[in-house]
């Protein structure tokens, strides 16, 4: 962890750089809160770097989930078919992306349970119909082929 | 007169189908083990838009306070508890399930529940008025000091890490700078995009930090689900049995006592509120061995203090902007997509609104104990869907969701964005609450620190710190976060880590 600490304080302090320069072109007041917040952010990620090299007498764990690099490859492909089924939104429609995206994400999920996937989707899916078309009248992308 | 007139606008069709709505939703996503409050209400907030305000805040007041219930439910039946408010309740209400007792838990839960929510809209009702006057005395410095006092507190309370809270505070901060400057016109931060002029969307932001950031969690181990358990305890009854009322009366009264004064806290929330109020049961009680194996105070007091937080987070909330909890943080959020501004106009121009949310909070604890108590013997099935079931469902809602905001697909692209962030920020232990209530309080504090800038003769510190007001809220900040480094430093709050955000379900 402490490792993983100094890197998000070393990346942030170096993040503050260009955001604090972009700020020379804001016009009057305007560049005076956001580098008061990034002179904020840049002492917070001074004290975090500190604060990793430091022994810590209880040693705590920060993170949630997994331990490891394997246990996040599994959320980014998700993640990544989650975005190609927002792009499919477009052309297909918003109904037929959210069938191929629970198509594509059924084997990166490994599902054991088929039946309880099926009606999940299935339910999820008639839920968004009735509430968000019907009920709140939201014009849902039907893609090019409507 | 105008009293009753608030009463009864609570029983109109719509404000109680959004009640009803709310409540079964809330135990929903409170009874299954690892969805929480925040994303409950982050979830639910764009299907409010279209809805009349009062019927859109009961809505998801309904769905706080019924979801901190709800995660009684896997916490009794499954020792597993829906939400980290419920932990304490999973120690005694497990083993009677065991013993074959689960009605008698799950009634005494409801029972306690119901009492702790209602003495904590009381305290709502009573305590928030007054309150609000405070904010009448508020210039920009204060506004300025009260933005920053308020991210310190969910900063340093959110997560076991100070810094790492506060970090991600004045990330929020930053954040809330992207777009149009107000003053000039020009464009700040947005990269040539033309979306980004009118900012960063706080609503698409809110279900990305704290939805699709939950379902990425769940990506890692998509086939766990709750182990099967015999559930099967006769006796099933709305009510507790006399005797049982009469075991647990004296620590409901305390409980919510507790449950009111640590909601009211800043930053402090249901969980916390739960695990005094166990310790205090067990400090006061006479034979100290039933803790641990079945005590129905142990459950009594869990539960009424984890709901008596919910009524009481939403005073510092409703009068002075300050949530008293993350998920209060996120119904500020709510309050300010519905225009309204905490503080005193609250209770005079939206008199209406408040007071009609207010008695419907009341109203709504009661309609939780009855749909709880009705739904209660099915809530085992929900609390054991695989998360493969849950994963898609979170991510198509939190798609649909950030969608119908403005029918804009960019909303979905800042969701996706800020889930991607959220998942990051977990998995290296920073929690998006502080991030979020920087989203919504930037433009406020920038607002205020503008203006005190201007009207300073001096040094801009001189004249923030100049009023009283601000001065207090000055020493609180220091206190705040000098208290958490002390205690951190201390150790003290190592057990609580990883509370927030949800209980991982087990393989």
């Amino acid at each position: 962890m402490p490792w993983i600490n100094r890197i998000l304080a070393l990346s942030l302090m170096a993040g503050v750089i260009p955001l604090w320069r972009m700020a020379d072109r804001f016009p009057g007041m305007g560049a005076v809160f956001p580098r008061v917040t990034l002179a904020a952010v840049a002492t917070l990620a001074a004290a975090m770097l500190a604060r990793s090299v430091m022994p810590a007498r209880v040693r705590r764990v920060e993170t949630e989930g997994t331990r490891g690099p394997r246990g996040i490859v599994r959320p980014l492909v998700g993640f990544a078919v989650g975005l190609g089924g927002v792009y499919l939104m477009r052309h297909l429609g918003f109904f037929p992306a959210m069938i191929a995206f629970a198509a594509v994400l059924f084997p990166v999920l490994r599902v054991e349970n088929r039946r309880i996937y099926l009606i999940a989707i299935v339910a999820v899916l008639i839920g968004i119909y009735l509430v968000f078309v019907l009920l709140l009248g939201v014009p849902l992308t039907a893609g090019r082929t409507a | 007169m105008e009293i009753l007139s608030f009463v009864l606008q609570v029983f109109t069709p719509m404000n109680m189908l959004a009640i009803v709505a709310g409540v079964v939703s809330g135990l929903v996503i409170g009874g299954l083990p690892g969805l929480t409050a925040n994303l409950g209400v982050a979830l639910l907030l764009p299907v409010t838009f279209s809805m009349d305000v009062t019927a859109a805040l009961l809505m998801l007041m309904s769905l706080y306070t019924a979801a901190i219930y709800g995660g009684s439910f896997s916490a009794i039946l499954l020792h597993t508890p829906g939400t980290s408010a419920s932990a304490a309740t999973a120690i005694d209400g497990f083993v009677l399930t065991q013993r074959g007792e689960f009605a008698k838990a799950i009634r005494v839960a409801t029972f306690s529940s119901v009492v702790g929510g209602l003495a904590s809209g009381v305290a709502l009702l009573v305590f928030a008025p007054p309150l609000s006057l405070l904010t009448l005395k508020f210039g920009p410095a204060e506004y300025f000091m009260l933005a920053i006092f308020a991210l310190t507190v969910i900063g340093t309370v959110s997560t076991g890490n100070m810094v790492k809270g506060l970090i991600a505070g004045a990330v929020g901060l930053f954040l809330s700078t992207v777009g149009m400057d107000l003053d000039s016109g020009f464009p700040r931060y947005t990269f040539g995009l033309f979306a980004l002029q009118s900012g960063i969307n706080f609503v698409p932001a809110v279900i990305g930090l704290f939805s699709l950031s939950q379902a990425l969690m769940m990506c890692e181990d998509a086939n766990a689900t709750i182990q099967r358990v015999d559930s099967k305890g006769g006796g099933w009854r709305f009510l507790p049995f006399r005797d049982e009322i009469r075991a647990i009366r004296t620590t409901l009264v305390r409980s919510s006592l507790i449950g009111i004064v640590v909601g009211i806290l800043p930053g402090a929330g249901a969980d916390i509120g739960s695990w005094v109020s166990y310790n205090e049961a067990r400090r006061f009680a006479r034979d100290k061995s039933q803790f641990g194996n079945g005590s129905i105070v142990g459950i009594a007091a869990s539960e009424a203090a984890n709901n008596a937080v919910t009524g009481s987070s939403l005073i510092p909330l409703l009068t002075l902007g300050i949530p008293g909890s993350t998920t209060a943080a996120v119904l500020l959020g709510a309050l300010i997509v519905h225009g309204l501004l905490p503080g005193h106009a609250m209770f005079e121009e939206h008199a209406s609104i408040t007071y009609t949310v207010i008695f419907g909070f009341l109203v709504a604890n009661v309609v939780m104990g009855a749909v709880g108590m009705t739904l209660g013997k099915f809530m085992v099935h929900i609390a054991r869907l695989p998360n493969a079931a849950i994963i898609p469902t979170i991510f198509i809602l939190s798609i649909v969701g950030s969608y119908s905001l403005g029918n804009n697909v960019f909303d979905i692209y800042t969701m996706m964005a800020f889930g991607l962030l959220g998942y990051v920020m977990r998995k290296s232990g920073f929690h998006p609450a502080p991030m979020i209530l920087g989203l919504i309080l930037g433009p406020i504090a920038e607002t205020g620190f503008r203006q005190s800038v201007t009207l300073a003769e001096g040094p801009v510190l001189a004249y923030i710190l100049g009023s009283p007001i601000s001065l207090i809220l000055a020493v609180l900040t220091l206190l705040s976060v000098g208290t958490a480094a002390f205690l951190e430093s201390r150790g003290i709050r190592a057990k609580r880590d990883g509370s927030v955000g949800g209980t991982a379900r087990t393989p």
